[in-house]
């Protein structure tokens, strides 16, 4: 049974039209990646899972209820907000005690959450004094300290520095494996997201533009690549107009066969080592679909 | 203890980290009672000079909580909004009425319940000198009526704008515009036409009261049917304001 189901789903703000009639569904247990340009939509959809907007038209079901109108549905459903705040002079601990058990959990989970993010040093702080990356981290531990069914998160890692996107990403895994959680994440960063994601939804200007499992996707927009490694990368990749990528050559299965590298790499005098197919980068998927915007 | 309860416990720790405005605010309410009761003025005070002396002991005590209390209101609604802390907390199974209700009991119940309380165990104490207990009731009714059309429309501007400054304004512009509307009606009202100033009364009933005791105008004078169906007007406006926002809020307002 689908976790999130979305149909016809407009949004309309006064005559710009948002969201121009988006249908997806969410199946539970998966991870699933929304990425598009800015302006595609993506805040707005992950606002109405939300209960924060309300939909001009269509319908949305988040575990087969209307956010809108059951907040209760929040006590499963966390929400990380892409740029979360908090009452100002409100100590973190305080908060984190009173948050746990807003959800019925027991006072100390929140602890586990912020020693997993390293936040412990500043439990006794008020949120005036947390960073912007501390704060977003912070959201990340009150959302999963509910051990959610489903996370609907709007660029959970935008003020993050790289180990504290591996500890995001850590948690996700860990929060998947021990309580079969759902994610729902809007990122900008498509790199990651191929390392985490099961599934994609691509959207732009309001529109989703295709929804599959990363590899079925690649696969069907005939995206695949040689990667080569060779002694020289830099000639053979200027024979083959392919790119060289962390030493080694990345080159268009469409752009050049087995038997054009073996051409290419005798014309340069380059010695192949290894030459694998790989699918189409999310990145690549991704500029396909939607252009270079 | 419920969502609600924890919530209002978080907004109430916010609002009041360093009451000291809060405390200036009873003690001042405290003191001309307190100055009473000791033996500066041992007449038993009645109707007329009852209401006189509560108005008088009491006025600035009331602006300044009507002050603190549009301070919380824009603060706690407006700038939360604008600042996207409503939209941390509405993450948590909690209703929006339930959110909006915790917010207005922590920034206008409270100091309102403080106004009221500041009076009472003085006035109680020295009942015999208080006999008109009544008065003290119809004053704190007409403070909390004014108090309610004022805070009305700042919660509908501030959920509208989702601005605190723009509902501070709002509400500053909306009392001190009636006071200094007031003093002209009451001058025409003076001359004959009452239809101004009965009609700003719904804003500020206080004025009403004031001219019902007094009878400082000479010919002028308000009923007591009058000013007491003024003053339910005036509530009934406050309470419909209230019941607007929280509808806008749970049904319409987007986030």
């Amino acid at each position: 049974m689908p976790i999130i189901e979305v149909k016809g789903l407009k949004k309309r703000y006064g005559s710009f039209e948002a969201l121009k009639g988006i249908d997806f569904e969410v199946d539970e247990g998966k991870i699933v990646a929304l990425v598009g340009p800015n302006g595609a939509g993506k805040t707005t959809t992950l606002k109405i899972l939300s209960g924060f907007l309300r939909p001009s038209e269509g319908r949305v079901a988040v575990l087969g209820k209307d956010p809108w109108s059951h907040p209760e549905l929040k006590k499963e459903v966390a929400y990380i907000l892409d740029k979360p705040n908090f009452p100002p002079h409100v100590k973190v601990e305080d908060f984190l005690r009173e948050a746990a058990l807003m959800v019925g959990e027991k006072p100390e989970v929140g602890e586990e959450y912020l020693k997993a993010l390293g936040l412990q040093e500043y439990a006794q702080r008020s949120f005036s004094k947390l960073s912007a990356g501390n704060m977003q981290k912070f959201a990340i531990a009150v959302a999963l300290l509910r051990r959610p069914k489903l996370v609907v998160a709007d660029e959970p890692s935008s003020n993050l520095d790289p180990g504290a996107r591996a500890q995001l990403y850590d948690l996700i895994a860990k929060s998947k494996k021990e309580n079969d959680t759902t994610f729902f994440i809007s990122s900008h960063v498509l790199t990651e997201m191929e390392k985490v994601a099961d599934e994609v939804i691509i959207m732009a200007d309001g529109q989703v533009k295709a929804q599959a499992p990363l590899g079925q996707l690649a696969s069907s927009l005939s995206g695949s690549s040689f990667r080569i490694t060779t002694d020289k990368p830099e000639l053979l990749a200027e024979a083959l107009k392919g790119q060289v990528v962390d030493g080694k050559v990345m080159v268009a299965e469409e752009a050049a066969s087995l038997s054009d590298i073996d051409e290419a790499a005798k014309r340069v005098g380059a010695r192949v080592v290894s030459v694998e197919r790989v699918g189409s980068s999310l990145d690549e998927i991704f500029k396909k679909l939607v252009g270079e915007e | 203890m419920s969502v609600f309860w924890r919530f209002l416990k978080l907004s109430v720790q916010e609002d009041y980290r360093m009451p000291v405005a809060e405390l200036f605010a009873f003690l001042m309410a405290l003191a001309p009672l307190t100055l009473y009761a000791s033996g500066v003025n041992y007449g038993v005070l009645k109707g007329s000079a009852a209401f006189s002396f509560l108005s008088s002991a009491l006025g600035l005590a009331a602006f300044l909580f009507l002050i603190l209390i549009l301070k919380n209101v824009s603060f706690g609604i407006g700038a939360d909004l604008e600042k996207g802390i409503t939209n941390t907390f509405l993450t948590f199974p909690m209703s929006r009425a339930k959110y909006l209700a915790a917010k207005l009991v922590s920034g206008a119940v409270i100091p309102f319940v403080m106004f009221m309380l500041a009076p009472l165990p003085v006035a109680l104490a020295f009942a015999p000198h208080f006999s008109d207990l009544g008065v003290l009731l119809l004053y704190w009714g007409i403070e909390a009526s004014g108090m309610m059309v004022i805070i009305g429309l700042m919660v509908l501007v501030a959920l509208a704008t989702k601005k605190g400054s723009t509902s501070l304004i709002a509400g500053l512009a909306l009392y001190f515009g009636s006071e200094f509307a007031n003093a002209f009606a009451i001058f025409y009202a003076e001359r004959g036409n009452r239809d101004l100033f009965y009609a700003l009364s719904v804003l500020n009933p206080s004025e009403l009261w004031t001219i019902h005791y007094s009878r400082f105008f000479g010919s002028f004078s308000v009923s007591t049917a009058t000013a007491s169906a003024l003053t339910a007007t005036s509530a009934a406006l406050g309470v419909a304001l209230l019941i607007i926002a929280f509808a806008a809020f749970e049904r319409v307002i987007d986030l």
